[in-house]
C-alpha cells in the first residue's frame, strides 16, 4: 500500500463528505469559469464585430443605441434616422476615406432585421480582418449574392431558424415592432444563405438597397430610387484608411471625426470607442456574478476545511496506528495535504467542465439572442490559474487539519474501538 | 544482542509533578529469542515496548536495538526505525476498519520504503488461515481472526523484532492458544525475535524464557507493585 492509496482509502471513506466538498468546490469554479470564458469571449468578439466596422455614418443620436442597430440588429434608429445620400458622398470623397458602404433599416421578416444595403457589403466587405463573406457550400452558405432586383440573401442563423430555402419568397414588414403591416404587393426572393461566421450578421436579411426606395407604401420615398440628389440611408458602414499594415487607423481620421461630428447632419461613430461602453454599462453584471462565483468557491473552501476537520476527529485513531508502524509526523501531515489538494483539484477540473457546459448552454442562447457565437471549449486566460490556484487553496485549507494531525500523540489516541 | 538497555528511566513530569514509571538497569535480549515479561497490570511493561519500539522517547539511559542506538535517535528516525525493524502487535488488534484483511497487512509495509507486496501479505495470511479472508474488513472477522491479521501485519516488513503487547488478552482461552501458537510458529519460521508482554499465567509458562517484570523495574519494586 502507497501512500496515495492511503489518500484514495481515506476519501473513500468518508465518501459523503468528500463527495459534497467537492461538489461545493465544483460550483464556485464552475461559475468562475464560465464567467471568465463568457466575459473574455463577448469582450473579444463584440471587439471584433467592430473590426469589420471602421465606422458607422449615422445620424445624430446615441451612438451606442446607433451601434446596436447598424451593427448587431437591435433597437431602433432615432427618429429621424436619415442622413442625405449626398452627404455620406461627400463623406467618400474625404481622403481618409476608402470606402463607404450605405444602408436603410426598419424593416423585418420572421422577426429577424431586414436591411437594405448596397451589394458591395455581400462582395467586398471584410467582417473579420481579411474574411468576407461567403455563400459556397464548403463554408456553409448556398446560392449567391442578390443582384439587383426583387432577391435577398439570409444570414446563416437566420435562415436556419426560419427554415429559409433558396428560391423561398417572402414580404418584408414595415417595421421593427410586432404587427407592423407587410409590404403584401412586395415579394422578395431568397438567392443565397450566407456561411456562417459567428457575428450578428448571420442573424439578418439584406436585401438590395435600391429596392428599399421602391417598396409599396414608402410614396414618399419612391422618387429617391432614380433621384439620388434627394436620396437618404440610414446610414452607411465607412472603411477608413488605416496605417501599420492595417493595424491602425490613421491619426488623420480624428480631423474628419470631429468635423462630422461639428456638423448638424451627421456623426462618425467609430466601435472600438462605443464598444467599451458597452461593456461598461453592463460591466456590473460581471462584477457581480464574479462575486458570487468568488463567494461560492469561498463557502466550498469552508466546506472542505469544516469536512477535514470533521473527517479528523474521526481518523484520531487511525492516524496514531499509522504513526505506530512508522509513518512520521511530516508523513501524517503530508496526507492530510494531499487529502485536501485532492479534493480541491478534483474538484476545480470538474467545475471546469461543468463551467464550460454551462458556457455552452449560454452560448447557445447568446447566439440566439445576439447572433455572436461563443465557444464551449474556449479557455479564458485566467481559467489557466483555475487548476493551480485550487491546488494552492486545497494546501492552505488543509494545512491547520494537517497541522492538528501532524500534533496528535501517538500513545493517547491508540485507544480501542468502542 | 538484538535488544540492549542499560540504566533506562522513563519519566512523566506532569502538573502534579514527576513520576518515574520505568528503572531498568540492565536488560539483554539476544537474535532469535522469545522472552515473555509478566507482570501485574500498570507495572509497566507496555511503557518498556513502548520506548522499545521507540514510540516513547527515554528520559535517560541506553537503548539499543538491532545494534542501532535508538536512545540518540530522534523521533523521526525512531519512526523510520520502527518501521523497516519492528513488528507491534496490540492487544486491541488496532486494525483499520475501512480496510480490508489485506490491505492492513499492506498498510504495515506503507511506511519502510519497501515496495508493498501484496503477495507476500497474502502469504502471511495465508499461513495464519485466513486466505480465504483476505478482502473481508475487520467487522466481518472474529476476535481471533482480527489479532492474526495484526500478527500478520506485524511480520509484513519482515522485522528482527516483534513486540507483542497482551496479544491474547482480548481473546478466549482456546482463541489465544491458536493466536499464539501461530504467533510464535512465524516468528521462528522467519527468524523474528519475539518479546511478548502479558499477565496471564497460562501464556507465560509456555516460554523457556520468562522475566518477571518486578524484577526488571526497580521503579515498580519501589513503589511497592503499584505507580
Amino acid at each position: 500500500m502507497r501512500l496515495h492509496n492511503i489518500v484514495i482509502k481515506s476519501l473513500r471513506q468518508h465518501w459523503l463528505s468528500t463527495g459534497l466538498a467537492v461538489f461545493s468546490i465544483a460550483m464556485g469554479i464552475a461559475l468562475l469559469v464560465a464567467v471568465f470564458s463568457l466575459r473574455e469571449q463577448t469582450s473579444r468578439n463584440f471587439r471584433q464585430v467592430g473590426m469589420g466596422v471602421d465606422a458607422i455614418l449615422a445620424p445624430k443620436g446615441s451612438p451606442l443605441q446607433i451601434t446596436l442597430v447598424s451593427l448587431f440588429h437591435l433597437e431602433e434608429m432615432p427618429r429621424p434616422g436619415v442622413i442625405s445620400w449626398k452627404y455620406m458622398k461627400q463623406v467618400e470623397a474625404e481622403p481618409t476615406v476608402v470606402e463607404v458602404i450605405p444602408f436603410c433599416v426598419g424593416h423585418t421578416f420572421g422577426g429577424f432585421r431586414v436591411n437594405a444595403i448596397d451589394k458591395r457589403f455581400l462582395t467586398d466587405f471584410e467582417y473579420r480582418l481579411g474574411r468576407k463573406f461567403s455563400f459556397k457550400r464548403s463554408d456553409g452558405g448556398r446560392g449567391r449574392p442578390f443582384d439587383t432586383g426583387d432577391e435577398a440573401v439570409a444570414g446563416w442563423a437566420a435562415a436556419k431558424e426560419l427554415g429559409i430555402r433558396i428560391g423561398m419568397s417572402f414580404n418584408p414588414v414595415c417595421g421593427v415592432a410586432p404587427g407592423s403591416p407587410a409590404h403584401v404587393d412586395d415579394h422578395i426572393r431568397f438567392v443565397g444563405i450566407m456561411a456562417p461566421t459567428g457575428t450578428p450578421h448571420d442573424r439578418a436579411i439584406y436585401m438590395p438597397l435600391e429596392r428599399f426606395y421602391t417598396l409599396g407604401g414608402h410614396e414618399n420615398i419612391a422618387d429617391m430610387a432614380a433621384d439620388t440628389e434627394h436620396r437618404t440611408v440610414s446610414g452607411a458602414y465607412v472603411k477608413l484608411k488605416r496605417i501599420l499594415g492595417g493595424k491602425a487607423i490613421s491619426p488623420d481620421v480624428q480631423g474628419l471625426q470631429f468635423a462630422i461630428n461639428q456638423s448638424s447632419e451627421a456623426q462618425l461613430i467609430r466601435p472600438e470607442e462605443v464598444l467599451p461602453k458597452l461593456f461598461n454599462i453592463i460591466g456590473w453584471v460581471d462584477r457581480v456574478l464574479l462575486a458570487i462565483a468568488a463567494m461560492v468557491t469561498v463557502l466550498g473552501t469552508v466546506f472542505l476545511f469544516v469536512s477535514l476537520i470533521s473527517a479528523l476527529r474521526e481518523r484520531r485513531r487511525d492516524i496514531a496506528l499509522m504513526r505506530s508502524l512508522g509513518a512520521t509526523r511530516m508523513t501524517v501531515f503530508g496526507l492530510m495535504l494531499i487529502e485536501s489538494a485532492s479534493i480541491a483539484i478534483v474538484g476545480a477540473a470538474l467545475g471546469c467542465l461543468l463551467g464550460h457546459l454551462i458556457v455552452g448552454i449560454g452560448a447557445y442562447f447568446i447566439r440566439v439572442e445576439t447572433g455572436v457565437a461563443l465557444e464551449a471549449g474556449y479557455i479564458a486566460l485566467a481559467e489557466w490559474f483555475v487548476l493551480p490556484g485550487a491546488l494552492v487553496l486545497g494546501i492552505l485549507t488543509g494545512i491547520l487539519p494537517a497541522v492538528q494531525a501532524y500534533r496528535l500523540g501517538v500513545l493517547k489516541n491508540l485507544v480501542p474501538l468502542a | 544482542m538484538i535488544v540492549e538497555i542499560s540504566n533506562l528511566e522513563v519519566v512523566y513530569t506532569g502538573a502534579a509533578g514527576s513520576l518515574k514509571v520505568l528503572d531498568v538497569p540492565e536488560w539483554t535480549v539476544h537474535r532469535g529469542e522469545q522472552v515473555a515479561l509478566f507482570g501485574a497490570s500498570g507495572s509497566g511493561k507496555s511503557t518498556l515496548l513502548h520506548v522499545i519500539s521507540g514510540l516513547l522517547p527515554a528520559t535517560s539511559g541506553r537503548v539499543s536495538i538491532c545494534g542501532d542506538e535508538l536512545s540518540s535517535m530522534g523521533e523521526a528516525a525512531r519512526d523510520h526505525f520502527r518501521a523497516r525493524h519492528i513488528g507491534y502487535i496490540f492487544q486491541s488488534f488496532n486494525l483499520l476498519e475501512g480496510y480490508t484483511a489485506v490491505e492492513n497487512v499492506l498498510l504495515g509495509m506503507a511506511f519502510s520504503g519497501t515496495r508493498p507486496d501484496r503477495g507476500f501479505a497474502a502469504a502471511l495470511l495465508s499461513e495464519l488461515g485466513l486466505g480465504d479472508r483476505l478482502n473481508h474488513r475487520p467487522s466481518q472477522l472474529s476476535f481471533g481472526q482480527q489479532q492474526r491479521v495484526a500478527v500478520a501485519r506485524s511480520l509484513a516488513n519482515k522485522p528482527e523484532l516483534i513486540l507483542a503487547d497482551e496479544p491474547t488478552g482480548s481473546l478466549d482461552p482456546s482463541r489465544a492458544q491458536d493466536v499464539l501458537d501461530r504467533l510464535r510458529d512465524l516468528c521462528k519460521q522467519h527468524g523474528c525475535t519475539l518479546i511478548i508482554v502479558s499477565h496471564e499465567a497460562a501464556i507465560i509458562e509456555q516460554f523457556e524464557q520468562s522475566v518477571p517484570f518486578l524484577e526488571l523495574n526497580r521503579a515498580f519494586a519501589k513503589a511497592g507493585g503499584s505507580l
